[in-house]
């Protein structure tokens, strides 16, 4: 049985000029990256784009990767500078009054079939809170959670992507949690 | 609860037995820390329900499993399936759309089973026997010989009868082609020169007839007297 190639073997490859070898990576890693930068940012089709760019961005910066990381890590810390760059652009347009347009195209995902229009309206609402609760917490936090959440990463795949402690890994989402806690009870106090 | 809660100090364990990431031994260990300790447990209830909240978001969002969503290209919108798509349209209409298209779904259903009923019945008959259907060459020719024996006993039956007053009407209508100027100027003597047109005169003229023929025959024609003379006499011969 063929032993599964190394990202990193493949980026060796793809330095060699093989040019089917960068999409080798983007097909292992796309998923996990749009999971990533759609727990960040928290609309799907920012996650796209964030995803989108942050392939753009590691092929073009293919040289400057020395094997000391892990590609995994690489391309997270590519992603999350992607996606604090598209937050940043996002304030500007939330300043201009784009946003709430936006945050109410991305209310209207796909609704569970088998519940009552109520029912999708308050799993809508509940839903857009959780995405402002997450959206709110501060950058560091935001991560661990969408790493663990949204791309079912264990502690340890998640400290090497971070290149933090384990022990950081979980203080961290110890911390956002209880904060994420936190901002979904003032959620409620306020529509009940 | 406040952010400056009190803790316990097994955070990291907690969080790990939330995300069950931890050894048997070491969840065993926690399990029974958790019987003594009030706010670890109250805290691992709370934080599954917050998780709860952030998974049902994620699946709203992207569907039942995050990872596994953009499978061959994050760039594509995922399909649902026909049905699918007929379900969400039917959950988001409104009332008053979701009757009126049951009603329309009724009347299409009525409407079809008729045509079936319609279908499946034997072929109607006109009122001259002829069907509607089209014609096989066998059924073309039964017809085609029936109306001609029909037509045949009709003509047959016409003849053996003798002249009647409808044939007469018949006569007189055939006269009608004859120009006006000549039908008001004939006598009784046209009547023959009718009977010999028709063929149905079969006896031969008597004198008196020929003459009077002649003398009709004399109205109509535009000739000379010696051109009269010559139509008589090849009526006589």
């Amino acid at each position: 049985m063929e032993a599964a190639t190394s990202d990193e073997q493949i980026v060796e490859r793809a330095l060699t000029g093989d040019a089917e070898a960068f999409g080798e990576i983007v097909q292992r890693w796309e998923r996990r990256i749009f999971a990533l930068a759609f727990g960040m940012l928290g609309r799907e089709e920012d996650a796209r784009d964030a995803t989108q760019e942050t392939f753009l961005a590691a092929f073009r910066n293919l040289r400057a990767f020395r094997g000391e990381a892990k590609v995994s890590s690489w391309l997270h810390r590519i992603a999350v500078n992607q996606c604090i760059t598209r937050q940043r652009r996002s304030k500007v347009r939330k300043e201009s009054g784009l946003e709430e347009e936006e945050e109410k195209h991305a209310a209207s995902f796909s609704a569970p079939l088998q519940y009552s229009p109520a029912l999708v309206v308050e799993g809508r609402e509940r839903a857009a809170a959780v995405r402002r609760a997450v959206n709110s917490l501060p950058l560091d936090l935001r991560q661990v959670l969408v790493m663990k959440e949204f791309e079912e990463l264990t502690f340890r795949e998640m400290a090497e992507a971070l290149d933090i402690p384990l022990s950081t890994v979980k203080s961290r989402l110890y911390t956002a949690l209880r904060q994420l806690q936190m901002r979904l009870q003032k959620y409620d106090s306020e529509i009940s | 609860m406040q952010e400056d809660a009190p803790v316990c100090g097994r955070e990291n364990d907690l969080i790990a037995f939330l995300y069950s990431e931890l050894s048997d031994t070491e969840k065993k260990s926690f399990e029974s820390h958790m019987h003594s300790c009030r706010f670890c447990l109250m805290e691992a209830g709370e934080f599954r329900l917050i998780r709860d909240s952030v998974i049902a978001w994620r699946d709203e969002s992207l569907g039942h499993g995050s990872v596994t969503v953009p499978q061959t290209s994050t760039f594509n919108q995922p399909k649902g399936s026909a049905l699918a798509a007929l379900r969400a349209f039917f959950d988001l209409s409104p009332l008053w759309m979701k009757g009126a298209v049951g009603i329309a779904a009724m009347l299409f259903c009525v409407f079809s089973v008729l045509a079936v009923v319609n279908l499946k019945k034997p072929a109607a008959i006109t009122t001259d026997g002829v069907k509607n259907s089209s014609y096989s060459p066998q059924e073309m020719n039964a017809l085609v010989e029936q109306r001609v024996q029909e037509e045949l006993a009709r003509r047959k039956a016409v003849e053996a009868l003798p002249p009647t007053e409808s044939s007469r009407a018949s006569d007189a209508a055939n006269d009608k082609t004859v120009p006006v100027r000549s039908r008001g100027l004939l006598s009784s003597g046209s009547e023959v020169a009718a009977n010999a047109r028709n063929g149905k005169a079969r006896r031969p003229l008597s004198k008196a007839e020929r003459e009077q023929l002649a003398a009709d025959l004399r109205l109509v024609s535009s000739g000379s007297e010696s051109g009269l003379n010559l139509v008589g006499d090849q009526i006589n011969q």
